[in-house]
């Protein structure tokens, strides 16, 4: 014992050394699991960044016009009067953040006027492509498409792109929640929920027209790229592409799922190649205390900032995270 | 109750695996010389430094001698393009020889160390599957300490061996007292902490064989060495009168772990002036304990008479993680090393010397879960000595001054994962570690 201690004691003499680093610049497929942001990094109260009591909004969709910030548009639903005397609906609105967390007021960008559409928009997905931006979003019959060059004042295509009509049998309801990616080719693939799974459509390019995809043809019967799970139901994806070290094509689906213990989730798909069905991840993505769904991802140059929707004050709010969890972000700055 | 939620929280933290350390000096060498000729130093080494790399040199030190000296490695390891900030490795070396004869057989003692600036060791706990560079993160960062003897029966055979020294810890937590789970404020608890640090020794030998003046052979052997850090933590206390909580904590880790080796050594003397060593070291990276901390939790908090109040949900106990095993495999490490003499005059000499070493990673692909990140390693040595055989009437020896500069380069290669749904995904990993350093001996004749 003494000669140890000795030999601590000479080296005492030595300056006490910190707590040493090795774990900067990790490497992180962006597939979580996302850390919930702290007070330091956002605006108001921890972790959200949107909505609340004062406007609930929800089924966020991110686009990102710049990885250095990131400047963030994001594309949410909200409940919101028309005009005078009118009845509020839900309609699609828009904000944007230089910072990716200290968001403008958001302003309206699509509201329901046709008959598909119903009372009301949902699940908007947004996508650079070819020098203008494609907004996908539910309405009561299907998913439908709007185009905008500024990404601002949208065009609606006249008819949805995607309904029911055609469906496999496991699509119990009309197809929603869109999520849309451009692959490295410039083709347009779609993911969307039905029935408690979730679908893929490719979307042409030019025409915009919608078809469906097969995840195993090898059966019968077309099959989802992600049936429900041990928790249930999936829903709400949110898809993103990214080419590995090794060159192979990634394909993310964060989605919406139910864990028994931590009720709603976040939890992640994904599948290399750009055919196939999906491999479920073993362990959730995302959780808070008070449940999270919805997720819409960010990538930046440092990492990639999640949003997802949970409870602020009893109404839905988006709150974000970020991934690799030690990845830690500065002030925001409004 | 806000006690023990700590504690379950604490034992989650602690279901994380430890860092492997091991030794700097198997990675930059030790003192200047050896360090300027790639390591292959073990056929001809007869200074301090036979302590760490054949302590049978030593008997043919020719008077005594001190050295000292310090080196820096800093690590430029990057993983996709990004530099990961592993720490740099700096430090003190030194060592002491004492030649001698017993019953007119020469002997000498030896003292090596390494002290490095910042800390004695430091241990570090990770995930499994968190990316570390594993054999440089935490890996370099501790204390050497070694003493050797050494004799010399017969004029062409020189015997030597010694111990290495470093501490494991082991400790002890103990809570009582009265946890009031509706007002954490007013527990009041006891706690008493009891810690060990026991000496841990490995040893090492070596033998040199001079069947020709020209010609030496080495053969070195050097201990496994395992620092293991225990600790143990019980709680039990009194939830507001409503039961007795128990839970008790044990974990153990093996956060140093520093393979068995063996060393081959040559050394040549073509001419007076040059010297042409080959080393091969043998290094038994297969039996490599996962640094992955083994815990046991024990949670008991019986439901009061009645049931628990509203609002109360009592901890479960955290699963602990399964340990996977690292599969290294045994490696060869080459090295080869030159020196020079290419100024001699009355008052000095100035020796150039050379070297190269290449060791191939032990770690196997990390197609899973870990992320354990190595790559092969091609190591380039340079080095400088002046020695002034005589300081005149006020010091009867000679000064030597060494000077070495190394450049380790990771090669490039890609990480490719089986699961797609892999949190980290495949990664290009590489680098490059530079060394820089010098020592200063001083011989008394």
């Amino acid at each position: 014992m003494k000669r140890p201690l000795l030999l601590l004691g000479l080296t005492a003499c030595a300056t006490l050394g910190g707590e040493g680093s090795g774990d900067r610049g990790l490497p992180n497929a962006g597939l979580g699991p996302f850390r919930a942001l702290t007070g330091d990094e956002v605006p108001g109260i921890a972790p959200f960044v949107l909505g609340g009591s004062g406007e609930p909004l929800a089924e966020p969709a991110a686009l990102v016009l710049d990885e250095v910030g990131p400047r963030v548009r994001l594309y949410t639903t909200a409940s919101r009067v028309l005009a005078p005397g009118a009845p509020s609906s839900q309609v699609l609105v828009a904000a944007e953040a230089f910072d990716g967390r200290s968001f403008a007021e958001p302003q309206v960008v699509l509201s329901a006027d046709a008959p598909w559409e119903g009372d009301g928009l949902s699940g908007p997905s947004a996508v650079a492509h070819e020098g203008q931006v494609l907004l996908f979003y539910g309405g009561a019959e299907g998913i439908g498409i709007a185009r905008a060059t500024d990404g601002l004042h949208f065009v609606k295509e006249a008819a949805p792109c995607l309904t029911a009509a055609g469906a496999p049998s496991w699509e119990a309801a009309a197809p929603s929640a869109p999520s849309v990616v451009v692959s490295p080719e410039g083709r347009l693939r779609l993911f969307y929920a039905a029935g408690g799974s979730l679908g893929e459509a490719d979307v042409d390019p030019s025409s915009l027209h919608c078809q469906r995809l097969d995840a195993d043809p090898g059966t019968p019967e077309m099959d989802p790229v992600l049936g429900p799970g041990p928790g249930g139901p999936v829903g709400d994806p949110e898809a993103f592409l990214r080419t590995t070290a090794s060159g192979r094509l990634l394909v993310g689906v964060l989605h919406t799922t139910q864990d028994p213990v931590l009720g709603s989730v976040v939890a992640v798909a994904a599948r290399y190649g750009l055919e196939g069905p999906l491999t479920r991840g073993t362990s959730p993505a995302f959780t808070l205390p008070a449940g999270a769904s919805s997720p819409a991802v960010a990538p930046f140059d440092q990492g990639t900032l999640l949003y997802a929707v949970s409870t602020r004050d009893g109404a839905p709010a988006l709150a974000a995270a970020v991934a690799p969890e030690s990845l830690v972000l500065g002030p925001p700055t409004p | 109750m806000k006690a023990l939620r700590t504690l379950a929280a604490l034992s989650g933290v602690l279901l994380i695996p430890g860092m492997a350390e091991a030794n700097p000096l198997d990675t930059f060498g030790f003192g200047s010389r050896g360090a300027g000729m790639g390591g292959a130093v073990a056929a001809d080494v007869t200074d301090a430094s036979a302590g760490y790399y054949n302590p049978a040199g030593l008997a043919s030190a020719k008077g005594l001698e001190l050295t000292v000296g310090y080196f820096r490695a800093d690590h430029t390891l990057s993983t996709e393009g990004r530099d990961n900030h592993v720490d740099a490795v700096k430090g003190v070396v030194g060592g002491l020889v004492a030649p001698g004869t017993v019953a007119g057989v020469p002997f000498a003692f030896g003292l090596a160390v390494h002290l490095p600036d910042d800390r004695v060791s430091r241990i570090r706990a990770l995930k499994q599957e968190q990316p570390r560079w594993e054999l440089y993160d935490n890996r370099n960062q501790r204390l050497f300490l070694s003493a050797n003897v050494a004799l010399k029966p017969v004029p062409w055979l020189e015997l030597g061996g010694g111990l290495s020294f470093l501490s494991s810890t082991g400790g002890r937590l103990d809570i009582e007292g009265l946890a009031n789970i509706l007002d954490p404020e007013r527990s009041q608890l006891r706690h008493e902490v009891d810690a060990d640090l026991t000496a841990v020794r490995y040893p090492q030998a070596g033998v040199r064989l001079l069947p020709h003046k020209r010609v030496a052979l080495a053969f070195v052997y050097r201990g496994e060495f395992s620092l293991r850090l225990d600790l143990a933590a019980r709680v039990q206390g009194n939830l507001s009168e409503l039961t007795t909580a128990r839970y008790a904590l044990t974990t153990s880790t093996v956060n140093a772990f520093l393979p068995r080796q063996v060393v081959f050594g040559v050394h040549t003397q073509p001419t007076d002036d040059l010297s042409v060593n080959v080393d091969v070291t043998w290094m038994n990276w297969s039996a490599y304990i996962p640094p992955v901390a083994h815990l046991s939790v024990d949670l008991d908090i019986p439901p009061p008479v009645g049931g628990w109040p509203t609002g109360v949900t009592p901890p479960t106990s955290p699963v602990a993680t399964p340990v996977l095993p690292i599969g290294m495999k045994d490696r060869l490490v080459p090295r080869l090393g030159v020196e020079c003499r290419a100024i001699t005059t009355p008052s000095a000499d100035l020796f150039v010397r050379g070297g190269y070493e290449f060791a191939k990673s032990p770690l196997p692909p990390q197609r899973g879960f870990t992320n354990y990140v190595d790559r092969d390693r091609h190591g380039l040595s340079l080095g400088l000595g002046l020695r002034l055989p005589s300081l005149g009437e006020w010091l009867p020896g000679e000064l030597r001054w060494d000077v070495h500069g190394q450049l380790h380069v990771l090669t490039s290669e890609v990480t490719v994962k089986d699961d797609p749904t892999d949190a980290v995904g495949d990664y290009e990993a590489s680098g490059h570690i530079t060394n820089v350093g010098t020592s200063l001996t001083l011989g008394f004749r």
